[in-house]
């Protein structure tokens, strides 16, 4: 079924069906917030926060978006609402002790490649957590989510425009600090 | 010479969002200059490392939690109230205002899906009170009747004669008078829809019910804003046989104008009918959205109630139709002494009942966490931004501070196990729902209370105080959230091995307390604010919790008034004393005379109580050493895990309740205002509040007995000094301080209660700003060796 088709029947009381929007959309939206944040517990309240807000005011969503974009506006504007310093953030490579969540990687590599590339994802992950949150942001949707310029632009509520320039900059700031952290280790 | 190129145009290139033509730019450009293709080849490698980022899942009943969670905030908020960021933004809007959006589904609908919840809690309410009533009515002739009243109004207007036509009565003396016939009829009456009524049996059910009215009539005009009319109700009275001439029993029904002060409404009503409105109004007003009727908070709950029970008023509530559907449910199979099935009715109703229950809860607690994050908004207002790293002086100069009255803020000091900050503490945190403010703000959060606190820095202050480590967490909260977590430090002491309670002391509060010090009131400042050695012209002087640590030098008369950090530092730098200063000052402590008739305990039998007769402290003292390093030795190990038993015993005292501590604060109130104007006698453990057993039965009665014996207290901190002298310590002076503490504040017991209120008492009463400062204590290993 399609979004849309779920989303008709979730308004008209099946909740179910957003239960498969849900299930549809949840692992990419707290991938997201969990690099754009750096905390997955945070990331994971403010993924529950974004699907029951979108449940709350499902009536209003008018479809001149997909779904997800409105989603993650949602989510975006619920990460910034959100006390974020409320608790310690917990590093993603804490999770497994913290809330038991199992990063995927379909690679299978032999102990030696898998070694470096967790350093490697180490030392992303520090140059990603020293950019400012704007940058992390629009390096995430465009990198790891995949969204466009207009998708983009429509989440963070800025012009193309800007999210070009800033997408730039963010990764030319990244680069940097990739520098850095390597020359740190 | 090479232009300059547009970088961003590379960078959009990669994301394939160029033009047609701007792409021929571009790769014209990547051909001719190599620095171009180069910041591509580094941008596409950049790509790669953030792409190889690994990806997460979720649990798989995560979609469930999202699904009850928004029924919760569904019933919590309504459809339509939503504190969510706004989805209009969301969603570029055109002609917004002028075209309506197409509902999907209609508002009734939707005001239908979230109204489930709470009318199922209605009727299970309704269930079970009916059943109970017919139960009793089984076991004897029944007193509890169920009748239904036709209001006035509604008599007015359906041309039937009201129960009372000749005088005007409100409609809870209606009730109360059809009682007494009821009580008068072997306890049933059975009311019918006209008003008219026919005995039962005793052997009958009397719950009778009228058809439900139309459904959703009185929410539809209660959703439109029109008034709510007057329906029938549903009235479950106490129809115990009153003594004669007494007040017939109250009636359930009180219209909010007229008897509600006179006759209070039955209790079990007004449970029903809060029950039902605590399930769609929050807890309390400010921190939560208002509930759809827009015009209750959680202060006016009770008026609201009774407005329920009235039939709508002001309030636009009136009983839900299910409330009524489910008696009409019942009714047949109770009729049909189908008891059964009408118990497994209620049961259905029972399950539904609590599913609500359990969401109003979480919405208490969501209600709850609004609060504490307006506090910490409100907190955050008064943190500037964070200090720079120009130098100490800058910093200072810079430091975030946190805009608190000394006098507001209660310090709380605690000597833990290390698992306490990972286990217990974040616990106690969050079953409070009390927000740890240090963590947000990170390094401005410590800054701020260093700031506030005006302390050395960490490192020195560490070294000072001879502890291994130090944790300082800053919370708000209001006196009941510190209650709790005061209380659950107290029980479960196998983390938190002491806590002491003190306000800060401000400049005005030591600058009195210096006054009386230059007068000569005060004869040492050896153990801190807490000692008033010598005799004392005031037959009970406040108690006094122990100090930190050792007071400096008595400070010159005429000296500046100091903040409380430097109070703090003064009390900090005591523990470099010389041992003979110590000595002198425990000298004349021991012979100094008895105080209020009871003799103080001389420095070695405390020992020996302490410690089974081996003089632990002083070993330990003699073993050197800093905290954090060398081995305690062997000798005094026993010593060690005698103190941490010996405290761990101290620790089971019962707890005073809340009345009895404010009765005895009553009764000490002379003195609690006198260490007011001292500004002295802060120091409470709430932990303790009762005497030690070892010490009650050594000491004279009238010892533990008598709060207010500061000489042990003196004692003990001389003693704490003389092991922070004698090179800080290890984990045995600490867990010997940790025993002087315990034992001082057995001493005190009944003073921790009383001064835990007056410190409240002198704080706002919405909410406080509390320091805890945790003294991180490595407990004895089984081996003997201190673990760390």
């Amino acid at each position: 079924m399609t979004d849309n088709q779920l989303i008709d029947d979730a308004l008209a009381g099946r909740s179910a069906a957003f239960g498969q929007l849900v299930l549809k959309y949840q692992d990419r939206l707290f991938t997201a917030l969990a690099h754009a944040i750096g905390c997955v517990e945070e990331a994971r309240d403010v993924a529950q926060d974004a699907f029951v807000q979108a449940f709350v005011k499902l009536e209003t969503f008018q479809r001149q978006s997909s779904f997800y974009t409105w989603l993650y506006r949602i989510a975006f504007n619920a990460a910034v609402s959100r006390n974020r310093k409320k608790r310690p953030n917990t590093s993603l490579d804490e999770r497994r002790e913290t809330v038991g969540l199992e990063p995927t990687d379909p690679r299978d590599d032999g102990p030696t490649q898998e070694l470096e590339r967790r350093e490697r994802v180490t030392q992303i992950r520090t140059a990603l957590d020293a950019l400012p949150s704007d940058y992390r942001t629009v390096l995430v949707l465009r990198e790891i989510d995949g969204c466009d310029y207009d998708q983009i632009s429509e989440i963070l509520d800025v012009p193309v425009g800007t999210v070009r320039s800033r997408l730039h900059r963010a990764r030319l700031q990244l680069k940097d600090q990739l520098k850095a952290v390597v020359q740190m280790d | 010479m090479n232009q300059p190129f547009d970088e961003e145009l590379i960078s959009a290139y990669l994301d394939d969002e160029l033009s047609a033509e701007q792409r021929r730019d571009v790769e014209r450009l990547l051909a001719e200059r190599p620095e171009a293709q180069r910041l591509l080849d580094e941008l596409r490698g950049l790509r790669e490392s953030l792409q190889s980022l690994p990806t997460f899942k979720l649990q798989e009943d995560f979609g469930a939690a999202v699904l009850r969670r928004a029924e919760r905030e569904m019933l919590r908020t309504g459809p339509a109230a939503s504190t969510a960021p706004s989805a209009e933004s969301v969603t570029p809007v055109t002609n917004a205002a002028a075209t309506p959006i197409p509902a999907v589904q209609p508002a009734s609908q939707v005001e239908r899906n979230w109204r489930r919840p709470a009318a199922w809690s209605l009727l299970a309410v309704a269930a079970a009170l009916a059943l109970m009533f017919v139960e009793r009515n089984r076991r004897d002739s029944g007193d509890v009747a169920m009748v239904k009243v036709k209001q006035e109004n509604a008599d007015a207007k359906s041309g039937t004669p009201a129960l009372s036509p000749a005088r005007p009565e409100t409609s809870d003396a209606v009730a109360a008078k059809k009682l007494d016939r009821a009580d008068e009829s072997a306890g049933r009456e059975l009311l019918l829809k006209d008003g008219s009524a026919r005995s039962r049996g005793n052997d009958a059910p009397a719950a009778v019910a009228a058809p439900a009215p139309k459904e959703g009539t009185a929410e539809q005009n209660r959703i439109a804003g029109q008034p709510v009319p007057m329906t029938n109700q549903f009235i479950v009275a106490n129809t115990s046989v009153p003594p004669p001439g007494s007040v017939p029993p109250a009636a359930a029904i009180v219209p909010p104008t007229t008897t509600a002060a006179a006759k209070p409404a039955d209790p079990a009503m007004i449970a029903g009918a809060q029950f039902a409105i605590e399930n769609r109004l929050p807890a309390r007003g400010p921190a939560t959205p208002a509930p759809v009727a827009g015009n209750a908070t959680g202060d006016s709950q009770n008026a609201l109630a009774q407005q329920v029970l009235a039939g709508g008023g002001a309030g636009g509530y009136a009983l839900p139709s299910q409330l009524q559907q489910g008696v009409v449910d019942m009714t047949p199979l109770i009729r049909a002494n189908d008891f059964q099935r009408a118990r497994a009715l209620v049961s259905e109703y029972e399950i539904a009942r609590r599913e609500v229950t359990n969401e109003r809860d979480a919405a208490a607690q969501v209600s709850r966490r609004l609060q504490n994050r307006a506090l910490e908004l409100q907190t955050a207002q008064r943190i500037t931004p964070a200090a720079s790293k120009a130098g100490p002086a800058a910093e200072k100069q810079q430091s975030p501070a946190l805009a608190t009255d000394a006098d507001q803020l209660l310090i709380v000091y605690c000597d833990v196990t290390p698992e306490a900050i990972e286990r217990g503490w974040t616990t106690i945190l969050n079953r409070e729902q009390i927000a740890d403010l240090t963590t947000p703000y990170g390094a401005a959060g410590m800054t701020a209370v260093n700031g506030l606190l005006e302390k050395a820095p960490t490192d020195q202050r560490k070294e000072q105080a001879g502890v291994a480590d130090e944790e300082f967490v800053y919370v708000v909260a209001d006196s009941k959230q510190l209650e709790g977590t005061l209380d659950a430090l107290r029980r479960q002491s196998e983390f938190f091995l002491n806590v002491r309670v003190e306000p800060a002391p401000s400049d005005s509060q030591q600058q009195v307390w210096r006054q009386r010090y230059s007068r000569g009131e005060e004869t040492s400042l050896s153990s801190g604010y807490t000692v008033k050695s010598g005799p004392v012209a005031t037959p009970s002087p406040a108690p006094a919790g122990p100090a930190l640590g050792a007071v400096a030098a008595s400070p010159a008369p005429t000296a500046a008034p100091k903040s409380a950090g430097e109070e703090v530092g003064e009390r900090k730098q005591a523990g470099n004393k010389p041992t003979a200063e110590i000595a002198k000052s425990e000298s004349a402590a021991s012979s100094a005379p008895p105080l209020n008739g009871i003799p103080q305990l001389r420095e070695a039998e405390v020992e020996k109580q302490l410690f089974g007769g081996g003089n632990a402290l002083s070993g330990l003292g003699n073993s050197g050493g800093s905290a954090a390093a060398g081995p305690v030795p062997a000798a005094s190990q026993s010593a060690v895990e005698s103190a941490y038993g010996y405290y761990r015993q101290q620790q089971n005292f019962a707890p005073l309740s809340r009345s009895q501590r404010l009765s005895r604060a009553d009764a000490l109130a002379p003195s609690i205002a006198d260490a007011a104007g001292n500004g002295l006698n802060r120091g409470v453990n709430p932990a303790t509040t009762t005497p030690a057993a070892p010490l009650a039965a050594s000491a004279p009665p009238a010892a533990a007995a008598n709060p207010a014996v500061p000489t042990q207290d003196r004692a003990d901190n001389q003693r704490a000094d003389k092991s922070k002298v004698a090179g800080g310590g290890g984990a045995g002076v600490q867990l010997g301080v940790a025993a002087k503490q315990v034992d001082a504040d057995a001493q005190f017991a009944g003073a921790a209660g009383q001064n835990l209120n007056w410190v409240w008492n002198e704080l706002p009463p919405d909410y406080h700003e509390a320091l805890f400062i945790f003294r991180v204590v490595p407990p004895p290993k089984m081996d003997g060796k201190p673990t760390k």
